[in-house]
């Protein structure tokens, strides 16, 4: 099926795009530790939550990430919480949408800081102090929701063989329930964590940000 | 090939900090020696290591002055490459250091970032394979290694791109005695055979005291002493402070106001002993102040008991134990023993499979663990599992909320504890900003509220100093409470501590006596003192 | 994950070959609609996991294959209006058109299911057949950086989820618990046991990323180690797998497989059909006997 292949081979692409620019972004080891462990945390915490269908605080762990430590440490979070999580509950062909969808999510919250935090909250270290970026934040989490389940059921539609775009609506509004319930579920994280939490990521971001003073202070 | 090293004036201080981790330092080591640094605990001896193989500041930031000088080559004028070649660092937490899945990985991770070409590889993970005897390990994954497995790796694989200086941050604290002896004995082989130089960090000092070339002490981020072991034992009869960097049985000699060239190993304190005066020596003082020989009322008894973990065979068989009021126990065992799973089936964290259990001669039932945190209190071997808000003093009121107590009574209780474990000045810091010992007494005020009548520690001494020590010696004694167990491989605490010590070998209890008798018989776990006295009065 | 109770022997294969191999299976379903083709592929899939011993592991994948399949079968073929055999003409509805059954659409989704068993038989085979550890490393030289990434997090995984549930035992020991029965209280409590996990594991990693820099990583061009070269009859193996590949697409453009499902379903040439798709599974086994011909223990 060409429009199938066409989308894989394009997200594949992209993909590859995107882990070049990380190649190239000489990221230093300790924003590869720190992307590596909020991967693999973003991914234990989807775990205890497989028993309700479509709610868990990946998205929004993804997201807040993204909004922290930038778009790109986002991403691949995003990524690596997706192939972990699924060595646990299952890894199948949705393992690369689901790559794709929560690494999308982490970019997002990237750009939501990158254009509604100030340069001076952000050297200050507070993020998402306002109500206004809180309810922002808040906002995007939720519509993350749906837009996740969008993409997810779009691999579902490209795999059984692509009919028309009317089906694929229908399909949409058929799952309503399960994105209501991942974007109710991401509400609740984000308006109940998400202050608190980017706390705790702003205290490690700092970290990450080398301060010298001075090199060497003559020799005496 | 081997490494000099000078270092004048160093300064430094960590970004964001207020005061200078390291001020004006002066040392010069020479090639091929072995150098100790002692210290309390946040003196500055991790700081100094960084400092030497660049990690401060490239990998800190912070401000720096002075000159560090490998082999008379300025450090900055050495790329990270260069510097990483010469140099190996290994810290404490193994944990933490393995960083692939597999063994045969983890040994070549270091080969491949310093670009070594695959013929190479493979000769050196040979070599390393054979140097460490881990034939069996090499296939294996990493997370499946006991604690003492993974050190060793962790040395393997720093060790396996042949650095010319040696950097050891704490190695041996997850260690058993014997395992860590292991450790030492090949650091020390390759110091003496490749004439690698190696600065080591360590606060049990009776292991490798007697390994050193070089003392450095280090106070307050500054160098207190530098000299021979043999110079440092003179210094500190001018400096009594300082004898709580000595190894036991010097500090025994010393106690027993003797003078002069004091001895440094258990064989030069045994022919010293023997040359004396006979006025001293008949006896093993006992620091342990509570000794009880009366045994009081029996609180806990486990009995044939077997336990462990799913999908394994069990890790203990066929234990048996019985707890009275007033003992002090210190458990010994090596790694992998199942000391850790004994403390967590006591306090109802695991499941026993078969055998019977009683709290104060009544059979535990189903209900007994719901509450029975208010009677058996655990601290597990990892404090930073129990901070779960913001600052030392929102731990504490969340752990008294859960107690039902008058707001006043809380208020007071809260006051006390901060108080009581030297918390006060750090009550509005973050849990994890403290140090490890701080950290260790934090979880501790977590536990104590509750009052319990049995209190268990795993391993709280990991990373304590010696003074540290003492003081977590006197809190236990001050709290009253009727039993403690600690878990630990520090032999020389267990013996300051105990007035009962058990030996766990593979999920068995093999010894369970008085600490005299367990020390006495047992090689892999006798204080200093007593080897002194087991040869001097002839047998046992 | 890799670490399975009897080792598997397609995992002591070079993890590209056999990657390479399950890829280009996973291409061909993308080549045909022909019911023949893709059946004849799926069975040759499950006949090669069953003698393998795999299905048991593959079976869960396909449990949730049929809790979907109805669903997406029927919503697939009532929205969609093409076909002329209707068996359900239903009324029209704005925007989506008219609601109907047709025969073609309902052949067409059942082909698309046919397509995802494929697709998941495959992944499941990925799952099972390559070694993880080695396959991420094959990409070390091309991209050290996310290789890295990916190792250090799939070794923390187990690390983390251990800390997580020595977490949870300490606070049950304090008498931290979720407070009342019930799902709602199971989930308050393991969010907020999410924090010290945070802290703990963020706390960590900084000492990760010390001993990276300790032992030299990102400090300029690197070398990668290699276990095991390619074998002979590996690389054998993927010739003939491109070999067979090519004539797939060989047949293809002879007209072999060639199916319409609209307007009205109709094959073009059954009997050859038939026996081009015999001839595809018989040429598959070409390259997976010289793959696996050497007994690799
Ligand atoms: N990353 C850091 N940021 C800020 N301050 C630090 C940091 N690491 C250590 N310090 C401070 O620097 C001082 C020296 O610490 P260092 O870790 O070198 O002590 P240490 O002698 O190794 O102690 P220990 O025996 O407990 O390991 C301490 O006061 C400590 O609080
Ligand atoms: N959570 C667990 N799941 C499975 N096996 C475990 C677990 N914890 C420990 N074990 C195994 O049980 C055995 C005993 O472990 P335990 O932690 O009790 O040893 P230990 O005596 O405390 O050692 P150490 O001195 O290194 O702390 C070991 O073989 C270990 O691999
Ligand atoms: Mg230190
Ligand atoms: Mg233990």
């Amino acid at each position: 099926m060409n429009v199938a292949m066409l989308t894989l081979v394009l997200l594949l692409s992209l993909s590859a795009i995107l882990l070049l620019l990380f190649e190239k972004s000489r990221m230093d080891e300790k924003v590869i530790a720190v992307t590596a462990t909020l991967g693999a945390v973003a991914a234990i915490a989807r775990i205890p939550f497989s028993v309700i269908p479509n709610v868990q605080p990946t998205t929004f762990l993804v997201m807040l990430t993204g909004y922290v430590f930038g778009l790109r440490v986002g991403f691949l979070t995003g990524v690596i919480a997706a192939v972990l999580s699924n060595m646990y509950l299952g890894q199948g062909p949705w393992t690369i949408w689901q790559m794709f969808a929560w690494g999308l999510s982490g970019v997002s919250g990237g750009l939501l800081s990158r254009f509604f935090e100030s340069k001076k909250s952000r050297g200050a270290g507070q993020l998402l102090a306002t109500r206004g970026r809180r309810f922002l934040f808040i906002a995007v989490c939720t519509i993350w929701g749906f837009l996740f389940d969008w993409i997810m059921n779009f691999w579902m539609f490209l795999g059984l063989g692509f009919l028309s775009w009317q089906s694929f609506v229908a399909l949409n509004v058929k799952s309503l329930a399960f994105d209501i319930a991942h974007s109710v579920g991401n509400f609740i994280f984000a308006s109940m964590f998400a202050a608190a939490f980017a706390k705790i990521f702003v205290r490690y971001h700092q970290k990450l940000i080398v301060t010298r003073l001075f090199s060497k202070e003559g020799s005496g | 090939m081997s490494i000099s090293l000078s270092i004048e004036q160093l300064s430094y201080r960590y970004p964001q900090a207020e005061t200078m981790s390291l001020t004006d330092s002066n040392v010069s080591v020479n090639q091929g020696e072995f150098v100790l640094l002692l210290g309390a605990s946040g003196s500055g001896k991790s700081t100094f290591l960084r400092a030497i193989n660049g990690l401060v500041p490239r990998f800190y930031g912070g401000s720096i002055a002075g000159q560090i000088k490998l082999n008379g080559q300025p450090l900055e004028a050495l790329s990270q490459r260069d510097l990483v070649r010469r140099t190996g660092f290994l810290q404490q937490d193994p944990e933490r250091q393995l960083i692939l899945q597999t063994v045969e990985r983890e040994l070549v991770f270091g080969l491949e970032n310093l670009a070594f070409p695959q013929a190479e590889m493979n000769s050196r993970l040979a070599e390393m394979s054979q140097l460490f005897g881990l034939n069996e390990q090499i296939g294996k994954k990493t997370a499946e290694l006991s604690g003492g497995e993974k050190q060793r790796i962790a040395l393997a694989s720093t060790l396996a791109p042949y650095p010319g200086l040696l950097l050891l941050d704490e190695p041996t604290s997850q260690l058993d005695p014997v395992h860590a002896e292991d450790v030492l004995q090949t650091v020390r082989r390759l110091n003496e055979e490749w004439g690698l130089t190696v600065l080591i960090s360590e606060h049990r000092i009776e292991r490798c005291f007697h390994l050193a070339d070089r003392i450095l002490l280090f106070e307050a981020g500054r160098i207190a002493f530098n000299g021979t072991p043999d110079e440092f034992v003179k210094a500190t009869l001018a400096h009594a402070k300082w004898q709580l960097f000595l190894p036991p049985v010097t500090r025994h000699l010393i106690e027993f106001g003797m003078e002069g060239n004091l001895p440094l190993t258990v064989k030069a304190a045994r022919a010293f002993v023997a040359n004396a005066t006979d006025h001293f020596g008949h006896h093993v003082v006992s620091s342990n102040p509570q000794q009880t020989d009366e045994k009081q009322r029996v609180l806990y008894k486990v009995q044939r008991i077997k336990a462990g973990y799913p999908d394994q065979e069990s890790v203990l068989s066929d234990l048996s134990l019985t707890i009275h009021s007033g003992d002090r126990i210190a458990l010994l065992g090596e790694n992998g023993a199942g000391k850790s799973t004994l403390a967590k089936l006591m306090c109802g964290a695991i499941e026993k499979r078969a055998g019977e259990m009683s709290w104060e001669q009544r059979p535990i039932g189903q209900g007994f663990w719901e509450d029975s945190w208010k009677r058996i209190g655990y601290l597990s071997q990892n404090p930073n599992d129990y901070f779960l808000h913001d600052t030392v003093e929102g731990e504490i009121d969340f752990t008294l909320a859960q107690l039902s107590l008058t707001s006043e009574e809380r208020e007071r209780q809260k006051t006390e504890l901060l108080n009581r474990l030297g918390l006060f000045d750090y009550r509005n810091r973050h849990p994890h900003d403290l140090s490890g010992g701080e950290k260790q007494r934090l979880a501790l005020a977590l536990v104590v509220p509750a009052r319990p009548t049995f209190l268990i520690l795993d391993e709280p001494t990991r990373g304590l100093d010696a003074e540290q020590k003492r003081t977590l010696i006197e809190l236990l004694t001050e709290l009253e409470i009727p039993a403690v167990m600690i878990i630990t491989h520090d032999v020389e605490f267990a013996a300051q501590f105990a007035n009962r010590v058990l030996v766990l070998h593979r999920g068995k209890l093999v010894a369970d006596d008085a600490p005299e008798h367990v020390f006495r018989r047992s090689f892999a776990y006798m204080p200093q003192v007593y080897k002194l006295y087991r040869s001097a009065n002839g047998d046992t | 994950m890799s670490a399975q109770i009897p080792p598997i022997r397609w995992q002591q294969l070079h993890p590209g070959a056999i990657a390479f191999f399950l890829f280009v299976q996973g291409i061909l379903t993308f080549v045909w609609e022909h019911p023949f083709m893709l059946i004849g592929q799926l069975l040759f899939l499950l006949g090669w996991a069953w003698r393998e011993r795999v299905l048991p592991a593959i079976m869960p994948l396909f449990r949730m294959l049929l809790v979907m399949a109805p669903f997406f079968l029927l919503v697939n073929a009532l929205f969609s209006t093409n076909g002329v055999t209707f068996l359900w003409k239903g009324p029209v509805v704005p925007l989506i058109g008219r609601l109907d059954f047709t025969l073609e659409e309902l052949a067409y989704s059942c082909m698309g299911l046919v397509r995802l068993a494929i697709l998941l038989t495959l992944s499941g085979m990925f799952q099972q057949f390559v070694d993880h550890d080695r396959f991420l490393l094959l990409f070390a030289k091309v991209a050290p950086r996310f290789v890295l990434t990916a190792a250090l997090a799939i070794r923390m995984f187990p690390f983390l989820l251990a800390e997580f549930s020595r977490i949870k035992e300490t606070a049950y020991l304090r008498g931290i618990r979720p407070r009342g029965k019930g799902k709602r209280a199971q989930i308050r409590f393991y969010l907020f046991l999410l924090r010290p996990l945070l802290y703990s594991a963020l706390e960590g990693s900084w000492q990760s990323a010390e001993t990276l820099y300790a032992r030299g990583f990102g400090s300029g061009p690197r070398s990668s180690y290699r276990t095991k070269k390619i074998a002979s009859h590996e690389v054998l193996g993927l010739i003939f797998t491109g070999i067979v590949f090519a004539f797939a697409l060989f047949g293809k453009w002879l007209d072999f497989g060639r199916i319409d499902y609209y307007p009205r379903f109709s094959f073009h040439d059954l009997p050859g059909d038939a026996l081009f798709a015999l001839l595809m599974v018989g040429s598959w086994l070409v390259p997976l006997y010289v793959l696996g011909r050497r007994e690799t223990t």
